[in-house]
């Protein structure tokens, strides 16, 4: 499977997924995508930043951002609990790749979805962002909402995408 | 280029000078004199005008393979027959068609030759190709015209110098030699007539002085950017527009050497008894590109050990500081839990000390691993001069000192424009016409001396001239024109200050614009550029005996000292140039405006006082400004109090990237890891005043922000 035809192909959603719980919904990210999964690291909050992203981390000795979930989708913030993971994403941009962690209430499995089992998502108004959906997958008699990663991290507009666009090593000026 | 246009007897010659040494290496005792004479013939007839590639490709990485073996005894025996093997049929296929080609042609060795073949028509382009040896090729000539440069300048300042100028044309001879091997024929042809004019002079036919000398500073250039374009890996590259014609001077010259331009390069011995290594080979490559076509399916992995330097992508060298950082914040970590727990067997204290000894001098090494010398920096300078100089018909002499000073290769590529922009004005505008010079009872040449050394944990370089020094008459009649100071102001102006206006844009003193300077743009740019690199300049001058320019740098952008300050709890850190001095107010000092702004009043200045906690929008313990600390600092234009909880300290911190320009604006420049390995935000005060003024810290709070700060009650909402 080519990730860069998944990206410009909706048809093409296929394949291995990682499913993690966010409140009670199951989400499935694209296991390419997926570099690693860690436990809950202190989060150090970014001032001024789009709601949904809680700040940046130390991922052995490298910052990035993290983002969560449940705000992004418009869900109230909680407390990371014992089961809470960070799932660290690497998105190619096309030129740069960036590293990004997402916050999720659990992970749960990798699943195999049949490219047959999937279909486009239903149309919700506008209080839903079908736009980082790929579509529903069904596996093993659940439904998995497939998440186009690099969509839900661009977010609601410019903002959010410059927050979390981390072009790798510039260095940043401060001025005397 | 067809096959076949190379001498036979020359070539035969040679096959019996490989086979010969060949079987002496593997029977005598002297066996590193014989495996000497192999390399040096097998890199003779590579290197054989006109050699086809299937026999110079071959023979060539046989050569490469003893040379290796000479310096770190691996035994390539096995390699390198094969590949004689290899040159030897080849070989005589072409001598003698009539004889049956081997069916056991390695078909990766026609296969580059074919896609070469492609015809390398007129001057204005040639062909790249992804030769995996092109690669290793462009790196060796651009290190081998780095070197003839040097020398070429060597040879300027003293002209006769014969080493030097065995030197260059050794140089261009092997890049000569690389380019017939790899079918490059403009770059052939090029290299060729340099190479033939070097020759003569060599010969004592012509002198290197003058005309022929630019000239061959300029064939220089014209082969460093043939070779860029080709390593910018284009299908095909456009020539450089002087191509041409400087081609056609160089056979100009090489013609009134008297001397048809075909016939010295018979003369030349073909095969060097010392094959003009590189001094260097830059091997070492994260991959090794031109092994799969030259070494045989079952050769060993040879090892290089010759490398002197190795080319290793930033990125991993970034990612190999960040992980000794991590190492070292690991380590601590052990080291405290150590010695928490009771119990532990003394040796587990040594082995845990031992392993922060090493851990410490690792990170010292991966910091010392971004750092670069300005050698080459010094050696551009150097050209320029002589360029400028030339240009404006003075007589400079170059001097440069601690060439060998290191610096983060960040600042060394960012420091090259305004240095280039410094010496112009240093040649342009400080150095006089050889007769002004006489007139002021000057020698003639001047001097410009360029020289870097260490100080107090920075980088000193200090331009300085012996030129006529700025006059502050003519910076001040400028200034005054130009609407910047008054004519009281003008006078009163100490002459440290005086120097210091050239930095305002719009202020250039030369007297004429000419082609290399005296629009005014340069030296704001200078400065600008410098204190982007977190650095400082400052002028002296002394009418008539010259000027100096003294460029403060810090030793690398990835580390800078900073205080770490607490505010909601959290450490931040402020880089610690970017502050004057911390202080506890007094009451008395502080008051406010309007119920709301707060203001310090502290000898006879008034402050503003930001509140970080608010500009980062959350709530801060010091609800009075008496009760926190305020750090004096500017930006945006002005300067200001800061008001933060806490100082917890100094530290360096290395500096880590939060990539988004948005963040400047926000306050914060970038991040670091802290002792304890969470993330610190590194703020900037500029962008934090922009936040003050534009009092976005009020009004946006993201509830995932608040909470996970834990904050309290939002209290001005």
């Amino acid at each position: 499977m080519n990730s860069n035809d998944k990206a410009n192909q909706r048809a093409d959603r296929g394949g291995q997924f990682l499913t993690c719980r966010v409140a009670d919904e199951q989400y499935g990210i694209e296991v390419l995508k997926v570099r690693e999964i860690i436990g809950v690291l202190p989060v150090t909050p970014l001032p001024h930043s789009h709601e949904h992203v809680l700040g940046v981390i130390n991922l052995r000795g490298r910052v990035i951002a993290v983002a969560d979930l449940r705000t992004r989708f418009g869900m109230p913030y909680r407390e990371p609990t014992e089961e809470s993971c960070i799932i660290v994403v690497e998105i190619d941009d096309g030129e740069e790749s960036q590293t990004t962690g997402i916050l999720v209430d659990e992970v749960a499995d990798v699943c195999h979805v049949e490219e047959d089992q999937t279909i486009d998502p239903p149309q919700f108004d506008d209080r839903v962002d079908s736009s980082c959906l790929l579509g529903l997958g069904r596996a093993d008699r659940r439904v998995i909402f497939l998440l186009d990663i690099a969509q839900v991290l661009r977010g609601q507009g410019p903002t959010a995408a410059t927050e979390l666009g981390l072009p790798p090593q510039e260095q940043p000026q401060t001025t005397p | 280029m067809s096959t076949g246009s190379f001498s036979a007897p020359e070539a035969r010659a040679l096959l019996e000078r490989v086979l010969s040494a060949r079987s002496a290496s593997s029977s005598t005792d002297d066996a590193v004199a014989a495996a000497a004479e192999l390399r040096a013939s097998l890199q003779g007839l590579a290197l054989l005008e006109g050699m086809p590639a299937e026999v110079a490709r071959p023979a060539m990485a046989a050569a490469r393979l003893l040379k290796n073996q000479g310096s770190d005894g691996a035994d390539v025996g096995d390699e390198v027959e094969a590949a004689v093997d290899e040159v030897s049929s080849a070989l005589a296929r072409l001598l003698d068609p009539e004889e049956p080609a081997e069916p056991e042609e390695p078909e990766e060795h026609t296969e580059p030759k074919d896609g070469a073949e492609a015809p390398a028509d007129g001057v204005e382009t040639m062909e790249g190709t992804s030769d995996p040896l092109l690669a290793e090729f462009l790196e060796e000539a651009t290190e081998h015209l780095s070197s003839a440069e040097e020398k070429l300048l060597d040879l300027a300042e003293a002209p006769g110098d014969g080493d030097a100028l065995n030197s260059v044309f050794r140089s261009v001879h092997t890049v000569k030699g690389g380019a017939g091997i790899l079918d490059l024929e403009p770059l052939l042809r090029f290299a060729h007539s340099a190479e033939s004019m070097l020759d003569l002079a060599r010969e004592g036919a012509i002198r290197l002085e003058g005309h022929p000398l630019d000239l061959c500073f300029e064939a220089l250039d014209i082969l460093s950017s043939i070779l860029e374009g080709l390593a910018s890996g284009a299908e095909s590259c456009a020539l450089p527009p002087r191509y041409g014609d400087a081609l056609a001077q160089l056979d100009a010259i090489a013609d009134v050497g008297d001397q048809a331009p075909g016939a010295e390069v018979e003369a030349t011995p073909a095969p060097m008894p010392v094959p003009p290594g590189p001094p260097s080979e830059p091997q070492a490559a994260p991959s090794e590109p031109e092994a799969p076509p030259v070494a045989p399916p079952e050769a060993k992995p040879r090892r290089r050990t010759d490398a002197a330097s190795v080319k290793v992508a930033t990125q991993r060298l970034d990612s190999m500081v960040d992980l000794v950082g991590e190492l070292v914040i690991t380590t601590a970590m052990v080291q405290q839990g150590a010695s928490e727990s009771s119990g532990l067997g003394a040796d587990l204290y040594r082995t845990i000390s031992h392993l922060s000894k090493v851990t410490t001098e690792l990170q010292h090494m991966a910091m010392s691993m971004r750092m670069v010398p300005l050698k080459q920096t010094f050696q551009r300078a150097a050209r320029l001069v002589r360029d400028v100089a030339s240009k404006c018909g003075k007589s400079i002499r170059f001097e440069s000192a601690g060439e060998d000073t290191e610096l983060d290769r960040n600042v060394v590529e960012r420091l090259g424009d305004p240095l280039i922009h410094m010496l112009r004005n240093a040649v342009d505008h400080g150095v006089e016409d050889p007769d002004a010079r006489e007139a002021a009872g000057k020698p003639r040449t001047g001097t410009i001396r360029l020289e870097a050394y260490h100080e107090s944990g920075r980088v000193v370089i200090v331009l300085s001239d012996d030129g006529g020094g700025m006059n502050r008459d003519r910076i001040l009649a400028k200034a005054v024109a130009s609407g910047l100071l008054t004519e009281s102001q003008a006078a009163a102006m100490p002459d440290s200050e005086v120097w210091h206006l050239i930095f305002h844009p719009g202020l250039s003193t030369a007297q004429t614009v000419s082609s290399v300077s005296g629009r005014g743009v340069g030296m704001d740019v200078v400065r600008k550029n410098i204190e982007a690199l977190r650095g400082s300049i400052d002028i002296e001058s002394e009418p008539g005996a010259g000027s100096r320019m003294v460029i403060r740098l810090p030793l690398t952008l990835a580390i800078i000292d900073a205080m770490v300050v607490h505010v909601c709890g959290r450490p931040y850190i402020l880089p610690t140039l970017t502050i004057q001095s911390f202080l506890r107010p007094a009451p008395e000092d502080v008051q406010t405006v309007q119920g709301r702004g707060e203001i310090l009043t502290i000898r006879d200045q008034v402050l503003p006082i930001y509140r970080l906690a608010e500009l980062l929008g959350c709530d801060g313990e010091a609800s009075d400004a008496t009760e926190g600390l305020l750090a004096l600092t500017s930006g945006d234009g002005h300067d200001y109090a800061l008001l933060v909880d806490d100082l917890r300290g100094q530290q360096q911190v290395v500096i880590k990237s939060l990539g988004s320009k948005s963040k400047s604006s926000a306050g914060i420049s970038g991040a670091a890891i802290l002792g304890d390995g969470t993330v610190g935000l590194i703020l900037d005060p500029v962008g934090l005043a922009r936040v003050a003024l534009s009092g976005r810290g009020r009004a946006r709070r993201s509830p995932a922000l608040a909470s996970a700060m834990h904050a309290h009650a939002d209290s001005d909402s």
